[in-house]
């Protein structure tokens, strides 16, 4: 279809007075399902093909996204191409897409689907079987997406990368009298490399069940340490800083740090999209630079910043290869790879032990809204546990924890060996558990009664 | 029609072995302009076009997406998601029930489109010497969709809507911080003549401009005055999702099993409306082909209905109220919000303000979210102030409100006289959703604010 779609827009755009094209071809295929009291409950499958054209007219950059591939709608594309281009007046920059060789089809490791539903179904009576409080396993999920990702242009000249990933999710509740918690873990994985999906049930239980006992934290000042998953939440939600766009346009504090120092030496943030775990393999991104390992921060010094072509440009620095779309229509953002808040040494058990005191913070909400990546705040709902001399010593729900992100990695006192997976846009990022000198908590004396 | 009668007639029947069928098809054009000070970002346009199809099995529904539009590619798939049993249909495909104008549109206006990006943009701009930045993106979607099902139901709706968000960054001594004003409407271009962009850009530059000067807020429990607007979103996720079907069909809501009970102060009656004229959260129909309604969900503090689609009417044993909604072809629908409000007092802003001893003001709510199974609710809160001795007092920023629905529901002792609506996007399973959040001024008697301080 798609290449019927190209056959005919073509001669038309040459006809049409457009100069040069180019094509963004995604090409992708997805299964979720999911069980509910040990059968299965949704299945969903898809496939698609959709194409993103940019085009020269007048010497401006314009461009039209396809999802529609009947080739009648070629005069429509061509229109908004021209229309774009000759509204914003952006100059159209030509480039050559990198030589790269066809990286073959996705290796088929998927479970066949009633071993997929087989093994949701044992997760979930997992987590129903390790702990007699949990109520009720309201979601257990696996979806899974495989497909490429061309960039062409009207030379004939193109170059594909594999796309594919999936993801794990239960969620489940534990109720105790009229105490409920709620337990959720889950897990990014590359396709076919299946988690141990009973074991992560398994711990989503003994979190909820755990929390049942939870109550409210006094008002003040505590030291904490950010559980892994809590890190991955606050670190996706304030990679924006670090992105030139967001630098050059005057929306993020560390405009005008290049070189500077903005963080402890503890804090080390990198970017690798060969690293044999990583979760995004990526060779080149979505306007054909070749993706590279770069350092972000190291020894408190913020190195670079994360640069697609056009904030490259504006900021004087080379494109490090972090321009993606986030979806096949959306414009070109900054964006990644793998990113990783590089490990330490401590176990979790050694962090607890060296802070002492303080609260262990598990979980967070809201981030998205709760996070300000121009200013650096959050202020977050967020649940944990209580630490006395370095032991676990019962829940916390109900409260908040703020800050400024900023002044975390400044204050980082240890960071853990224990690196988690999430996904985040295009990319993925990997963050350990980190002990945090202080953070504001606010809290009350309620309790989550039903 | 995306697809003929003929076509749908197939598809359906392919896919009929299972209890019930549906196909949905939609076919989409949506304009997102972004641009900041100096120069317009980047635009995305174009055309979608994509079908998926449903099919229900008892409890169990199978659900496949495609924008591959070719008869023999449908036809498969549905076949992929029945049971392979002879069809079912209830009912012959009926007549088309069009609603709204399903002629496809013609020309963009992108040009005007443009403009009202840079007027944005420079009114925020000019607001104060202390903006740095003003990013605005302006968004239009014109959605035609198509309903069929093996009970012979054929609607189908076109959706017009348009927004500009318009963020203000103000910068003072290293520190940035922002304010936000988004207008939207179900509605084309004519609604930028009644808008008036340039106020709203002001008022968003004058939001970044106090806050970058405010102090940290202090964090505790204390009464809480959110103000007329879309402060409704606090009851939007404090329990407008926990009356979705999705969660109260499986007990996973605090609120299941509580029809006819008191569940909240009896100052409050919370509405979903997805038939308001010209709103953001409307619509004629539903993604499932069920004309949009107006649901009293609770009535002076008494749970009177739930939000409810065809899969979990099913579970519940309840009928389908209208709030079937998807983003997409991509995604199965769902029971969602489509316009959710408090219905109006009688106390006016200035009572409530003077009645509070000490509390915060929160003018706006930047968003929010909840655990429907446990209740936990949070908002970030912007546009604050402090409130001392019944007066409005210095601005802060960086609160958070957080809490269990049930709880805060029962905590409103005063509500307002001045309802207001505003706009929003609802993030959940089926997707990324145009919603309407509104209130009057209420006051929350006590309520956990969590503070930077």
């Amino acid at each position: 279809m798609v290449r019927r779609y190209i056959e005919a827009f073509l001669p038309a755009a040459q006809a049409a007075g457009l100069g040069q094209v180019r094509f963004h071809i995604r090409q992708t295929h997805s299964r979720m399902v999911s069980v509910y009291r040990g059968e299965p409950e949704q299945s969903v499958q898809s496939e698609e093909c959709c194409l993103l054209i940019e085009g020269e007219a007048g010497g401006y950059s314009g461009s039209a996204y396809v999802g529609d591939l009947r080739p009648e709608g070629c005069e429509e594309a061509i229109r908004l191409i021209r229309e774009s281009a000759l509204g914003r007046k952006l100059p159209f920059v030509p480039f050559q897409l990198p030589d790269l060789p066809d990286p073959g089809e996705e290796p088929n490791d998927r479970l066949p689907l009633p071993e997929l539903i087989r093994r949701l179904a044992a997760a979930e009576q997992a987590a129903y079987d390790a702990d007699g409080r949990v109520e009720l396993v309201h979601g257990c999920s696996l979806s899974e997406y495989w497909g490429r990702v061309t960039l062409a242009d009207s030379t004939g000249r193109f170059v594909t990368d594999r796309v594919s990933g999936g993801h794990f999710q239960i969620s489940l509740t534990a109720r105790q009298g009229g105490l409920v918690q709620l337990g959720e873990r889950g897990c990014p994985m590359a396709l076919g490399c299946y988690p141990d999906m009973e074991l992560l049930a398994r711990q989503a239980a003994l979190d909820a069940s755990g929390m049942l006992d939870a109550s409210s934290y006094p008002t003040g000042h505590s030291p904490v340490v950010l559980d892994s998953r809590v890190m991955c939440e606050l670190l996706d939600a304030f990679l924006p800083a670090f992105f030139a766009k967001n630098v050059q346009s005057r929306t993020s504090v560390l405009a005008g740090k290049l070189g500077e120092t903005i963080a402890g030496e503890l804090a080390v943030i990198e970017e690798d999209p060969f690293l044999p775990d990583g979760l995004c393999r990526r060779r080149f991104d979505d306007e054909g630079v070749p993706t590279a390992a770069k350092t972000i921060l190291s020894n408190g010094i913020l190195r670079t910043y994360f640069c697609d072509r056009q904030s490259a440009a504006w900021c004087g620095l080379p494109p490090g290869g972090n321009g993606f779309r986030p979806t096949y229509a959306a414009e070109v953002s900054p964006g990644y790879t793998n990113v990783i808040f590089r490990t330490g040494q401590l176990s979790r058990d050694e962090l607890l032990a060296s802070m002492g005191s303080g609260l262990l913070i598990t979980g967070v909400s809201g981030v998205f809204a709760g996070a300000n990546p121009a200013s650096g705040d959050f202020s977050l709902l967020s649940h944990g546990y209580r630490v006395r001399d370095g032991r676990i010593c019962g829940g916390v729900s109900q409260i908040t924890v703020a800050g400024n992100f900023f002044e975390l990695l400044q204050q980082t006192k240890g960071v853990g060996n224990d690196g988690t997976w999430m996904h985040s846009g295009a990319g993925c990022l990997c963050a350990p558990s980190v002990y945090v000198a202080s953070l504001a908590i606010s809290g009350g004396e309620m309790l989550n009664r039903l | 029609m995306l697809l003929s009668s003929t076509v749908l007639d197939r598809v359906l029947d392919a896919a009929s072995g299972a209890d019930f069928a549906e196909v949905f098809c939609e076919e989409s054009r949506q304009t997102v302009i972004r641009g900041r000070s100096g120069r317009m970002d980047a635009s995305s346009s174009g055309r979608e076009a994509g079908v998926g199809i449903r099919v229900l099995s008892g409890l169990h529904y199978r659900y496949a997406y495609t924008n591959d539009l070719r008869e023999e590619t449908l036809v498969r798939l549905a076949r992929e998601l029945s049971d392979g049993s002879p069809g079912r249909r209830q009912a012959p495909l009926g007549a088309l029930t069009a609603y709204g104008d399903l002629q496809p549109p013609d020309g963009s206006d992108y040009n005007q489109k443009l403009e009202i990006v840079r007027r944005a943009v420079s009114a925020g701009m000019e607001a104060g010497s202390e903006i740095a930045q003003v990013a605005v993106r302006y968004l239009d979607s014109d959605r035609q969709i198509f309903v069929a099902n093996t009970d012979g139901l054929l609607a189908g709706d076109r959706q017009r809507k348009t927004r500009i968000q318009i963020t203000a960054y103000a910068q003072s001594g290293g520190e940035i911080q922002s304010g936000f004003a988004g207008p939207g409407a179900m509605a084309g271009l004519e609604f930028y003549d009644r808008v008036d962009v340039e106020g709203h850009a002001r008022a968003a530059a004058r939001q970044a401009i106090t806050a970058v000067h405010s102090r940290r807020c202090p964090g505790g429990m204390m009464s809480v005055v959110v103000d007329c607007g879309f402060g409704g979103l606090m009851f939007h996720e404090a329990c407008g999702h926990s009356l979705e079907a999705n969660s109260v069909a499986k007990g996973a809501s605090e609120f299941a099993g509580k029809l006819g009970r008191p569940v909240a102060s009896p100052l409050v009656t919370l509405i979903d409306d997805g038939t308001l004229p010209g709103e953001w959260g409307s619509m004629s129909i539903d993604d499932e082909g069920n004309p949009a309604q107006r649901n009293v969900l609770i009535e002076n503090g008494v749970l009177k209905g739930y939000l409810v689609d065809r899969l979990e009417s099913r579970r519940m044993g309840l009928p389908a109220t209208g709030s079937g909604r998807r983003q997409s072809y991509r995604y199965p629908p769902e029971a969602r919000m489509t316009n959710t409000f408090i219905a109006p007092g009688a106390s006016t802003r200035e009572d409530i303000i003077a009645a509070t001893e000490r509390g915060l003001f929160v003018g706006n709510i930047n968003g929010g979210s909840v655990n429907p199974a446990t209740g936990e609710f949070n908002f970030s809160a912007a546009d604050c102030r402090l409130i001392e001795n019944g007066r409005l007092a210095e601005p802060v920023h960086g609160a958070t409100l957080i809490g269990s629905g049930g709880q805060v529901l029962q905590q409103v002792d005063m509500v307002g006289n001045n309802l207001v609506l505003g706009q929003g996007y609802c993030y959940n399973n089926s997707g990324a959703l145009f919603i309407g959040a509104g209130q009057p001024t209420i006051r929350v008697k006590n309520i956990l604010v969590g503070g930077l301080a």
